[in-house]
């Protein structure tokens, strides 16, 4: 999970090399019986009550995984409705017990999205109620957020069209939710950006879409100012403008984003992301609108970018080669 | 066991069984002291006692008069100045005797209402938090004395002036999401708790000076941090020690919640001289409540103190020095405090906060709880405000902060008494604590007790 040690393991005692060794020869014949089975194509009731053993204690075989659902589909409970209901809303739960041992199984998910594809009645919104407690927990953890968006998806295809935006609100207000919770989820923000064109398409007229717009660029002024160095802002940020059609619109941003970084600067003077995006804001600026840019901020530009090269080493090629460029493109203004 | 003391030896006698004396206790007996501990009053505690709404109406008319010689109780608009003692039989008789002005019978009505519940409120005179992170709850958790007690988070840290109340930011996010600050006001503060959440070296000048220049603060972001954060009530604090306050509280949220302060259930001053006295019983402290301390004799082997019980032979003794008999109340050291039941949990049913009202360069320091910590039944809030200064100087100025944020809700009882410092000259072989400070939390109270046990450990000490 995000932000935790790894807790260090300890030399195993004696007793405790004699245990494993039982417990691994166990593992290995209870493999062993698993794999025969497959070979010999035996489908029965007894041999998924096997394949649930083993799963139990080892969740990444995805062989078996794959195993386990072929012998599903052989069962004659299968072709009657209810009862293939019955069974899969018991595997189901089986799932839920062992998806908190380890959350980023990937086979575990995918044999969660079959189990749901294949129920006569699969129940959606619970699911979307698990993800949320799932997210909960470890806020960042993608396979969540990709099984969340799926559900989504899953849930708009049962309703109209109105339904489906009321959906997208949703999904929205729950991205605003974790922000507030911790502006530094990666995650949160990346799925926002998913589901902003949709909201803003809700939009009834030009002033609401401004309203829109002007909220987002305040969520995101409120996450820079609160943390300078943590990036997910920025590139919120560089995407808001990216969606910009109107040119006109666009320069204005542009403008806005150099002024507000430049007030940050001024509490901020050696924050490596604030001057880039600075940088980044001036060159965008200049190929838009050739000339608008004047020689003092392109001066400015080169200053900062030999101060990233003390600040940010990591990178200092980097800025090496655009100061370079930038020399080359804006003639002599060294 | 007989229940008289016949010339016994012990090593150290208590007196008083407030927070401070109980720790020193504890930590004496539990490094071989024989320990004899006594409390004037029938309960422990001290001045950090917790009582019933009787008891602490009990306490008003039975109080120490030099230390606390002015106390007025308003019940409605009725006003009693409770200005000498009195019986306790027949308490609300007893209570309207004082009666200066207002409405008297409707004041007796209403406290018969009250009292229906009285086993419902638990009363501190002198009521106190315990940080997240700091000496007390070290001290607490590692003597076990957590086991014994149960602490709710303070759920929110208020700044409070007469236009109204304004919450504290007391994380990223809370700082993120805050709708009053601006985006300005946020990154300065960002980066304040950063910055002295991980200590700076030697700062210098006052702390309100390094606020304005270091981190720009102005306004009231600068108040917030030195008022409701570093807590700077009389005295300007120094750099260093607002340095640390803030670093202190900016490394105690997070540790058990999202707060900066525990408050206790049920009283913590009385809770943890209660626990201190039972761990010093388990090692075989002897205790006697209802004591006087009738006379002491210095001999050659320390002292012989007469008791009603009888007579010791101590070899040192650690005193609260409200016990000093020749005491004369020291008159620039006062402290008002007003503690008053709201008819309506305005902040929250639930709920526990910690404030600070700020008013033409006055302080007050305030103390918002409910039935959440046990401290009044549900439906009602108890609220706690105390300021430097007699009462006859500061009674309004409380009774502004407590409207200020009570706002709707009434105060239908509400008690106002100021506490004079009882101080007493040094004695060879007599060490006197201290009396609780105007600082919101224990660490002043744990400090208190390890200056007086270094001092019992200095090798030059007499034996």
């Amino acid at each position: 999970m995000h932000g935790r040690r790894r807790q260090t393991t300890q030399e195993p005692t004696v007793d405790e090399r004699e245990q494993n060794k039982q417990r691994v020869e166990k593992y290995c014949a209870l493999n062993g019986l698993v794999m025969n089975n497959r070979a010999q194509k035996v489908f029965s009731k007894d041999a998924l009550e096997t394949t649930k053993r083993l799963l139990d204690l080892n969740t990444e075989l995805h062989t078996v995984w794959n195993y386990r659902r072929e012998i599903f589909t052989h069962l004659d409970d299968w072709q009657d409705e209810e009862k293939r209901q019955e069974m899969l809303e018991t595997e189901l739960a089986f799932l839920l017990e062992i998806i908190m041992k380890n959350i980023k199984s990937y086979w575990m998910w995918n044999h969660r999205i079959w189990a749901l594809q294949s129920l006569p009645r699969p129940g959606w919104e619970r699911e979307l109620g698990l993800v949320a407690k799932l997210l909960s927990v470890d806020a960042r953890n993608f396979h969540g957020w990709d099984y969340r968006r799926f559900v989504v998806k899953q849930l708009k295809k049962n309703v109209d069209v109105d339904g489906q935006l009321e959906v997208d609100a949703r999904e929205f207000a729950f991205t605003t939710e974790q922000i507030n919770k911790d502006c530094a989820n990666h995650a949160a923000w990346h799925n926002r950006s998913k589901l902003f064109p949709a909201v803003l398409n809700m939009a009834k007229n030009e002033p609401e879409r401004q309203g829109l717009f002007k909220k987002e660029f305040d969520m995101i002024l409120n996450a820079i100012y609160t943390d300078p160095d943590d990036q997910n802002a920025w590139l919120y940020y560089d995407w808001l403008l990216g969606i910009q059609e109107n040119g006109e619109e666009k320069r204005k941003l542009l403008r806005d984003k150099v002024a507000t970084i430049r007030e940050l600067l001024e509490l901020e003077e050696d924050s490596k992301w604030p001057m880039i995006e600075l940088v980044g804001a001036l060159i965008a600026l200049e190929q838009q609108n050739p000339g608008s840019v004047t020689s003092d901020e392109k001066k400015e530009c080169l200053d900062i970018l030999s101060r990233l090269k003390e600040v940010d080493t990591y990178h200092i090629g980097r800025y090496k080669d655009m100061s370079k460029t930038m020399s080359q493109q804006w003639g002599g203004i060294c | 066991m007989s229940d008289h003391l016949d010339n016994e030896h012990f090593d150290t006698l208590i007196v008083g069984t407030g927070a401070t004396e109980s720790i020193i206790a504890n930590e004496l007996s539990a490094a071989g002291h024989k320990v004899l501990h006594i409390d004037r009053n029938s309960y422990y505690g001290g001045p950090n006692a917790c009582f019933s709404l009787s008891g602490f109406l009990t306490w008003t008319l039975t109080r120490d008069f030099r230390q606390v010689p002015q106390l007025d109780l308003h019940i409605g608009n009725g006003l009693f100045a409770i200005d000498k003692p009195g019986p306790i039989e027949s308490l609300t008789a007893q209570l309207m005797t004082y009666h200066k002005e207002g409405d008297l019978s409707t004041a007796q009505e209403t406290l018969d209402g009250l009292l229906a519940n009285d086993r419902a409120y638990m009363v501190e005179p002198v009521p106190k938090l315990v940080l997240c992170r700091g000496n007390m709850i070290d001290l607490l958790v590692d003597q076990g004395v957590g086991d014994f007690m149960r602490f709710r988070g303070v759920d929110h840290n208020y700044l409070v002036t007469r236009q109204g109340l304004e919450r504290v930011p007391e994380s990223k996010e809370d700082i993120f999401a805050s709708t009053s600050l601006t985006l300005v006001e946020k990154r300065k503060l960002m980066r304040l708790m950063t910055t002295l959440g991980a200590n700076l070296e030697k700062p210098e000048g006052s702390f309100s000076q390094l606020l304005a220049q270091q981190f720009k603060l102005t306004g009231k972001l600068h108040d917030t941090v030195l008022y409701a954060v570093a807590r700077q009530t009389g005295y300007e604090l120094s750099a260093q020690e607002g340095c640390d306050r803030v670093y202190k509280y900016v490394n105690s949220i997070g540790r058990y919640g999202r707060m900066a302060y525990l408050c206790a259930q049920y009283g913590g001053g009385s809770e943890i001289a209660q626990s201190f006295c039972r761990l010093c019983a388990v090692t075989g402290g002897t205790y006697i409540l209802d004591e006087k301390l009738e006379c002491i004799e210095p001999n050659e082997d320390g002292f012989k103190v007469s008791l009603r019980r009888g007579t010791a032979q101590v070899s040192r003794i650690v005193m609260d020095p409200g016990y000093y008999s020749p005491n004369s109340a020291a008159l620039d050291s006062v402290v008002s405090r007003a503690v008053c039941i709201l008819d309506n949990p305005v902040l929250g049913t639930d709920t526990t906060c910690v404030l600070t009202f700020l008013d033409e360069g006055s302080v007050v320091s305030l103390l918002y709880v409910t039935s959440a910590t046990m401290a009044v039944p549900e439906g009602q809030a108890l609220m706690y405000a105390w300021t430097e200064g007699t009462i006859a100087s500061t009674k309004p100025l409380l009774q502004r902060a407590v409207g200020v944020v009570a706002q709707q809700a009434n105060v239908v009882l509400s008690v106002f008494f100021e506490v004079r410092e009882l101080t007493a000259p040094a004695t060879d072989g007599i060490f006197y604590t201290s009396q609780p400070d105007t600082s919101v939390d224990f660490e002043s109270t744990y400090d208190a007790a390890q200056q007086v046990l270094s001092m019992i450990n200095k090798p030059d000490t007499r034996i």
